[in-house]
């Protein structure tokens, strides 16, 4: 017995000088599995044969971590029955879940939105690349473009002046004239395989609350030449035409 | 160099510049993300040590694998870009699904199609976030809209 409290000492005795860090790689070893084994059926023994600071510390754990678990298993159990939380108690979780929720219903919102605008960019038919698309095979498709420009024609939006966007996406620029219409414009660039050139394109409501195209314009600098593509003088032309379809038919 | 791009490498050299780009990204990312993985999870006293190496063992690696990701992507941009002609965002999205599906072409094609899927989706909530940006911070500008009309009252 004297042995064994001189082997105890000892591994208390290295387990402070190490520190917390060995602990574990002691724990592994078998031979001081089976000394705890041992001390945990006589650590009365223990205590009573010796007065040694160790066997205190060592029973003190033990002693603690049973309790703690004990502890533990009876707050499960409290927090388990609702009814008796008090209201306070009440109010926190409360707060914790619509806290929770309220977190999860902003992301479900912002994560809408952007998958609003993605789908509203890419396939609505007022949607820029959708506009886009449709202006530039205008533009290839046009014959006096297709001799002066060159062509394989390219289309790309214009890189920002501060070159701060990577890619040179077409985006529509809205603006409010000064009349106090709104107009979507549109810049295209456009190279062709013999000279540069850029389109306009000018859409803007029509009395209906349609967006209709103004014109579409490919101007060349250095020819100093302009081409319309299309161009719209009214913009309520079309629905006039259904007007006057209207009252014919009435009549 | 033109007057209209500026400020921006042509096609062939953009894949580099891309590259190291993302390996920056990758790298100065994954140095701060691993200095404090590597501090959390080294013993007390040695967790300056500790951080500093997993930054060194693990941020290059991360770096590299933005890289990868990176120069593919803007390589399957600027062929996408050469065979349509145009820019617009179905070219970023088709290239991200390409890249997705290409690193992850390895794991079988149940393994590249979902990894494809994963690169378009973020690459299209990317888009759907510079849109939503671009719509939220400028409101629109009260401006004169150019009036171009042709000289002849009926065009071509």
């Amino acid at each position: 017995m004297m042995n064994f409290n001189i082997l105890r000492v000892q591994f208390t005795h290295s387990m402070r000088t190490f520190g917390i860090r060995c602990l574990p790689s002691f724990q592994n070893k078998p031979v001081l599995i089976t000394t705890h084994h041992f001390i945990k059926a006589n650590t009365r023994s223990i205590t009573r044969l010796s007065n040694n600071n160790a066997h205190k510390i060592l029973f003190r754990r033990q002693y603690n971590t049973s309790e703690r678990s004990r502890k533990s298993i009876v707050g499960r159990g409290k927090t388990e029955e609702r009814s008796s939380l008090t209201i306070g108690q009440k109010v926190v979780g409360a707060a914790k879940v619509s806290a929770n929720i309220s977190i999860i219903v902003l992301g479900i919102g912002v994560f809408g939105v952007i998958i609003y605008f993605v789908l509203k960019e890419l396939f609505s038919p007022s949607g820029s690349t959708k506009v886009f698309n449709e202006a530039l095979e205008k533009i290839r498709s046009n014959p006096e473009c297709q001799k002066i420009l060159g062509t394989p024609i390219k289309g790309h939006g214009g890189s920002s002046s501060s070159g701060r966007r990577r890619h040179r996406l077409v985006r529509f620029q809205e603006v409010i004239n000064t009349d106090g219409t709104q107009h979507k414009l549109m810049r295209i660039y456009l190279e062709g395989s013999l000279i540069r050139g850029t389109a306009l394109l000018d859409m803007t409501k029509n009395n209906k609350g349609i967006w209709v195209t103004k014109y579409l314009v490919v101007s060349i600098p250095e020819y100093n030449k302009r081409i319309f593509i299309e161009y719209n003088d009214d913009i309520n032309k079309e629905n006039k035409d259904d007007e006057k379809n209207d009252k014919e038919n009435r009549i | 160099m033109s007057r209209y791009d500026f400020n921006r490498d042509p096609c062939p050299w953009v894949i580099l510049n891309d590259t190291g780009g993302a390996f920056a990204m990758g790298a100065i990312g994954g140095g701060i993300w691993h200095f404090v993985k590597g501090a959390k999870n080294s013993p007390k006293g040695e967790r300056i040590i500790g951080a500093i190496t997993a930054v060194k063992a693990r941020s290059p690696v991360l770096g590299g694998n933005f890289a990868v990701w990176g120069g593919l992507f803007s390589t399957f941009d600027c062929a996408l870009k050469g065979i349509r002609q145009k820019e617009d965002p179905w070219n970023l999205i088709a290239s991200g699904f390409l890249t997705g599906g290409f690193l992850a072409a390895r794991g079988g094609i149940g393994a590249a199609t979902r990894s494809a899927c994963f690169g378009a989706c973020v690459l299209a909530i990317i888009e759907g976030v510079t849109f939503a940006t671009g719509r939220f911070t400028s409101p629109p500008p009260v401006m004169q809209v150019p009036d171009i009309r042709p000289q002849s009252p009926n065009p071509q």
